[in-house]
């Protein structure tokens, strides 16, 4: 019993869920955030790192299937950074000097690959997490291509991604989704990242 | 019919003739006289109140976002630009300091400490408030006479500020000088074949009356 507790991320203890099974995925049987961009999108996004605060707009659209682009920019125009990414590329279009840091390129590459899901191929395999009370609620420990990731799934109907986990110790990362707000947190590096959908 | 049909030909020639005559910029020819005329009406104008748009346009996303808000600016040195369509917002440049707050988080940064910071803070600064003629040597300018309006464009000769705005276009009104528009336009990215931009629009202006001082504290 310790022992199979022990074993369960974080993520899915918190809902009383226990590993049922391993089992195949098709990744578009799952809806991550962002994932049905239509057009371009708005967010404003709120930067929390340590005891400074900063605040911007970060614009999403996706380039092709698989394929997205953000831009973040200060409130008054200045572009902080501009990617690309795919499963196979992460392209840095322009990047601020001050941002511009192997290691700051690093955790926001591995960030926007979990919630994007461009770090598994098109079908996986999965263990599969549930608590026969919440049926609604699952549970997907994934070895994605970068590490241990997982995913919470509500409603199960719909394969809306509600939650992500992944990474060690000091990279790991807590990502939310609500309806318009998205909350990317690096507890261990005490960094936070708030998206709220602008509605233009 | 006939003659109707011409009538109509030459009246499209004509508006096409007056908007290509509206759009055409042309140099202007004394630029000492103008620089001077600016720097009087800048040395007269204590403060600025206006309402603002702003226009950014991301070439990436193929779109624009739109906000708008108040403007205020005194003299010296104090600007302040309180977004609030889409989202409440308050950019704020104080002497050296420059603050950006919003929903309740502020981040206020030392321009002197941030050569960088400091010197967008100049531009930004100097050419909201029309007052341009102290932005010293690190920028080009030529001056054009656009329709209603003189259009300064602005050229930043160092690479650092290059990097944020390969040219900034700068609309002043003809008959007081005062700001119309403001087109900070970034350096084309990587992948794409048009420049991102930002755009502002001032209007409703009023000029040299009262602006409290609190508006542009930092703390």
């Amino acid at each position: 019993m310790f022992l199979v507790a022990g074993c369960t991320p974080k993520l899915f203890r918190d809902l009383q869920m226990r590993p049922a099974t391993s089992v195949k995925i098709h990744r578009g049987n799952l809806m991550p955030a962002f994932d049905r961009l239509e057009t371009a999108k708005y967010y404003t996004a709120q930067i929390d790192f340590k005891e400074n605060s900063m605040s911007g707009i970060l614009a999403l659209t996706k380039e092709s299937e698989g394929q997205f682009r953000m831009v973040m920019m200060t409130t008054f125009g200045i572009t902080l950074f501009d990617f690309s990414i795919s499963r196979d590329s992460f392209i840095v279009n322009s990047c601020m000097e001050q941002m511009n840091k192997k290691v700051v390129l690093n955790i926001l590459e591995k960030d926007f690959r979990s919630i994007f899901m461009l770090n598994v191929p098109e079908q996986f395999s999965a263990r599969y997490y549930k608590n026969p009370q919440k049926p609604n609620w699952i549970g997907y420990g994934v070895n994605a291509d970068d590490g241990e990731c997982d995913y919470l799934i509500y409603p199960r109907e719909t394969g809306f991604v509600r939650n992500i986990q992944n990474g060690g110790s000091i990279k790991r990362m807590n990502a939310v989704f609500d309806e318009q707000v998205v909350t990317i947190h690096h507890p261990k590096l005490k960094l936070k990242l708030v998206l709220t959908e602008m509605q233009q | 019919m006939k003659i109707m049909k011409k009538v109509l030909i030459l009246i499209a020639l004509a508006i096409a003739s007056m908007s290509f005559s509206l759009q055409a910029a042309n140099p202007v020819s004394d630029v000492a006289d103008l620089k001077a005329k600016m720097q009087k009406a800048a040395a007269n104008v204590t403060s600025i109140q206006s309402d603002f748009t702003q226009e950014k346009y991301v070439s990436a996303m193929g779109s624009s976002m739109k906000s708008s808000g108040k403007f205020y600016y005194q003299k010296e040195n104090k600007v302040k630009l309180e977004y609030l369509v889409p989202f409440k917002q308050n950019l704020v440049m104080n002497g050296n300091k420059l603050m950006m707050e919003m929903n309740g988080k502020k981040n206020i940064m030392d321009a002197s400490a941030n050569p960088m910071a400091g010197e967008l803070k100049k531009v930004i600064s100097a050419c909201m408030s029309g007052d341009i003629a102290n932005m010293g040597d690190n920028y080009k300018l030529e001056f054009f006479l656009d329709g209603s309006n003189y259009l300064v464009k602005i050229t930043p000769k160092t690479a650092d500020i290059q990097k944020f705005a390969q040219q900034v276009d700068l609309y002043l009104d003809a008959k007081d000088f005062s700001v119309v528009k403001m087109k900070m336009i970034e350096p084309i990215k990587k992948g794409q074949s048009k420049n991102d931009y930002t755009e502002y629009t001032f209007s409703n202006k009023k000029m040299n009356e009262k602006v409290s001082d609190s508006i542009f504290v930092i703390k």
